[in-house]
C-alpha cells in the first residue's frame, strides 16, 4: 500500500486536509496511507512514506528536504487547494508524483 | 497588468523570497525547535498552575473540605511540577536547540551534542551561589540555581544551543581530530575516541570563556541577563516592541511564510521568560507581573487563528455575497474555532491578497492594544496559563486566567471588533471580485 505524507508546522492544518483525503480515497476506492506530520518530526517518518506534500506556509523547506531526501518524492501544495482543502486534487496529485 | 502593478509584485516576490530565506535558515530552525519541544513541559506546568488554583488553593474548590496544611503539603505537588519545567527551561531549551541544529545540519551524533550543550550550560554556572536564611547571607557551593536555570538563562541557552553545538560540529567533523587507532583495534573504541575530543574541547573552551567572566567579577549568566536579555526583553515585550514585531509576523504570513518563525526567534525567547516569571509567581500565590507573555499572545492576539481570522468567518457569513467566499468560510469555520487559520489564510485567499491583508494585521494589532490597555488598568490580571495551542476562544480565556470570567468576556469582544474590522473588506474585496469577472 502506497503512504501518503503531508507536513506542516505543527501538523494541525495537515491534519484537517487529511481526513478529506482518506474520504476522496475511500470512495475512489484508493488503497493509500494517509498522515499529517509536524517539521520537527520529519526525520522520524521520512523513510516510512512514499511521497512528501508540503503545505505552502513552509514550502520554504523544500529546498533543504529535496537535497537530505533525493529518492522521497516531494510537491508543494498549491496554496488555493490547500485553503480550499481540496483533498480530491491534492490526491491525484500525490498518486501521480508516486507512479 | 500594468507598470506599477509589476513593479508591486517583484517587491513583494523579493520580501517573500527572503522571510522564506530567514525561515530556512538552519539557526532559526533549531530554536525554533527548541521551543516548540519545550511546549509539553509548558502545559505541564500550566496544569499545575490550574490545579493548584481552582482546586487546592486556599479558596479553591476543596479549601473548605481540607485542612489548610493538607492543601499546602498537596500544593508541594504541583510547586514540584514548576521546579521540573518552568525552573529548568534554559537547561533543557540548549539540549532542545543544539538536537534541531543536528538534524537541520544532518549531524548524526545527535547525542553528544545535546550532552555537550547541557554540560556547558552547567560549566557556565558560577560555582557559588549567594544564599540567604534568616539573617546570615553567605555564599554556598555545589548549587545550580533555578535563577539562571529558569527564566534568566534562555539568553546563554540560545547561545550555547547554537554557537556551542556548531563548535562540537566543526570539532566532530575534522578529520585532523580524529585518532587513528593502530591496525586491530576495534572499530567500536576507534569511533568512541573520536566522538570524545569534540566534547573535551568544547567542555575546556567554554570553561576558559568562563573563568574569564570569572576574572572580571561576573559570570555568564548575569552577563548576558543584565547586557543583553533584560534591555531586549524590555524592548520585546514593550506594548510598542511587542505590536512591531506582531505586524511584521502576521505580514509575513500574508506573504505566504509562517509567522511563527518570526515569533519564535524574535519574541518567543522573551515572551517565554515572562511567561515563566508570571507562573512563578502565581505558584508563589502573587498576581503574575508581566502583562504580554506567550499566554497575551494566544489568548488576546492570536484569537481564532492567526490574523483573527474566525472574525472573517463570522464576517463573510454576515456580508459576503460571493458563493466561493461563503464555501471557503463554511471550510474554514471549524479549523477557525480551533485557532487554525491555514484554509482562510491561503484559501480565500489572505496571501498576496492586497486588500484582506489589511485586515490580517490589523486585526490582532487592534487586541494587542485593547487587551493590553485593559490588563494594565487593572481590569484583569495577567495571564499565567497555558493551553495547547488548538484551544477554542472564550474556553481558553477561562482556562488561561483560572476561571476569570472577565477575560472570556475581553475576548467576545475581540472577536466582535474584528468582525467589524473585516467587515468592510469582505465587501471591497467582493467587489473587486466582481469587476474582474466583469474584465474576463
Amino acid at each position: 500500500m502506497k503512504k501518503i505524507l503531508l507536513m506542516c508546522m505543527g501538523g494541525f492544518s495537515t491534519g484537517i486536509l487529511v481526513e478529506k483525503m482518506k474520504a476522496v480515497a475511500k470512495e475512489a476506492g484508493e488503497e493509500v496511507e494517509i498522515d499529517a506530520i509536524s517539521t520537527s518530526s520529519l526525520d522520524a517518518a521520512a523513510e516510512n512514506y512514499d511521497c512528501l506534500l508540503l503545505a505552502p506556509q513552509i514550502s520554504y523547506l523544500a529546498a533543504d528536504i529535496e537535497k537530505k531526501y533525493p529518492d522521497l518524492p516531494l510537491y508543494r501544495i498549491q496554496p488555493t487547494d490547500y485553503g480550499r482543502l481540496n483533498g480530491k486534487k491534492i490526491l491525484h496529485k500525490a498518486l501521480e508524483i508516486m507512479k | 497588468m500594468s507598470e506599477a502593478t509589476l513593479q508591486k509584485r517583484s517587491v513583494l516576490e523579493r520580501v517573500t523570497a527572503w522571510s522564506g530565506k530567514f525561515a530556512a535558515n538552519p539557526y532559526v530552525r533549531a530554536i525554533q525547535g527548541g521551543f516548540t519541544a519545550f511546549m509539553p513541559l509548558m502545559i505541564m506546568s500550566s496544569l499545575a498552575t490550574l490545579f493548584s488554583a481552582l482546586i487546592f488553593n486556599d479558596g479553591g474548590i476543596l479549601s473548605g473540605l481540607l485542612a489548610a496544611e493538607t492543601l499546602a503539603d498537596i500544593r508541594t505537588i504541583f510547586t514540584s511540577i514548576t521546579n521540573g519545567s518552568n525552573n529548568i527551561l534554559s537547561l533543557v531549551l540548549a539540549g532542545g536547540i543544539a538536537y534541531y541544529l543536528c538534524k537541520a545540519k544532518s549531524f548524526e551524533n545527535t547525542i553528544g551534542a545535546i550532552m555537550t550543550a547541557i554540560a556547558v550550560m552547567i560549566i557556565f554556572m558560577p560555582l557559588t551561589v549567594s544564599v540567604t536564611v534568616g539573617e546570615t547571607s553567605g555564599e554556598v557551593s555545589n548549587l545550580i540555581p533555578f535563577n539562571y536555570t529558569g527564566t534568566n538563562g534562555i539568553l546563554v541557552s540560545m547561545f550555547v544551543g547554537t554557537v556551542g553545538t556548531k563548535l562540537f560540529m566543526a570539532f566532530s567533523n575534522n578529520k585532523k581530530l580524529q585518532i587513528r587507532m593502530p591496525a586491530g583495534v576495534p572499530e567500536a573504541t576507534a569511533r568512541s575516541f573520536n566522538v570524545m575530543i569534540p566534547t573535551i574541547l568544547t567542555g575546556f573552551i567554554f570553561a576558559i570563556v568562563g573563568f574569564a567572566f570569572r576574572m572580571f567579577g561576573t559570570n555568564v549568566y548575569q552577563f548576558v541577563m543584565t547586557v543583553i536579555q533584560t534591555p531586549l526583553r524590555g524592548i520585546a515585550t514593550s506594548a510598542a516592541g511587542f505590536l512591531i514585531v506582531s505586524i511584521i509576523a502576521n505580514f509575513t504570513f500574508t506573504l505566504g511564510v509562517h509567522s511563527s518563525v518570526i515569533n519564535s526567534v524574535v519574541l518567543r525567547p522573551f515572551l517565554s521568560a515572562n511567561f515563566n516569571e508570571n507562573v512563578l509567581a502565581v505558584a508563589a500565590g502573587e498576581v503574575a507581573p508581566n502583562i504580554i507573555s506567550d499566554a497575551f499572545m494566544a489568548y488576546y492576539q492570536r484569537i481564532g487563528g492567526a490574523g483573527c481570522v474566525l472574525a472573517l468567518v463570522i464576517a463573510i457569513f454576515l456580508v459576503g455575497k460571493k458563493k466561493q467566499n461563503r464555501e471557503i468560510a463554511k471550510i474554514g469555520a471549524i479549523p477557525a474555532l480551533f485557532n487554525i487559520g491555514e484554509p482562510m489564510i491561503f484559501g480565500l485567499p489572505i496571501m498576496l491578497n492586497p486588500i484582506m491583508m489589511i485586515p490580517f494585521v490589523l486585526s490582532p494589532t487592534v487586541c494587542i492594544i485593547i487587551g493590553y490597555a485593559l490588563t494594565a488598568i487593572g481590569f484583569v490580571n495577567p495571564l499565567a496559563i497555558y493551553t495547547p495551542s488548538t484551544t477554542p476562544v472564550v474556553i481558553s480565556g477561562f482556562l488561561a486566567s483560572a476561571g476569570d470570567i472577565k477575560v472570556c468576556l475581553i475576548q467576545v469582544l475581540l472577536l466582535v471588533i474584528c468582525t467589524l474590522i473585516y467587515m468592510p473588506f469582505v465587501k471591497i474585496y467582493e467587489k473587486t471580485m466582481a469587476e474582474e469577472e466583469d474584465e474576463e
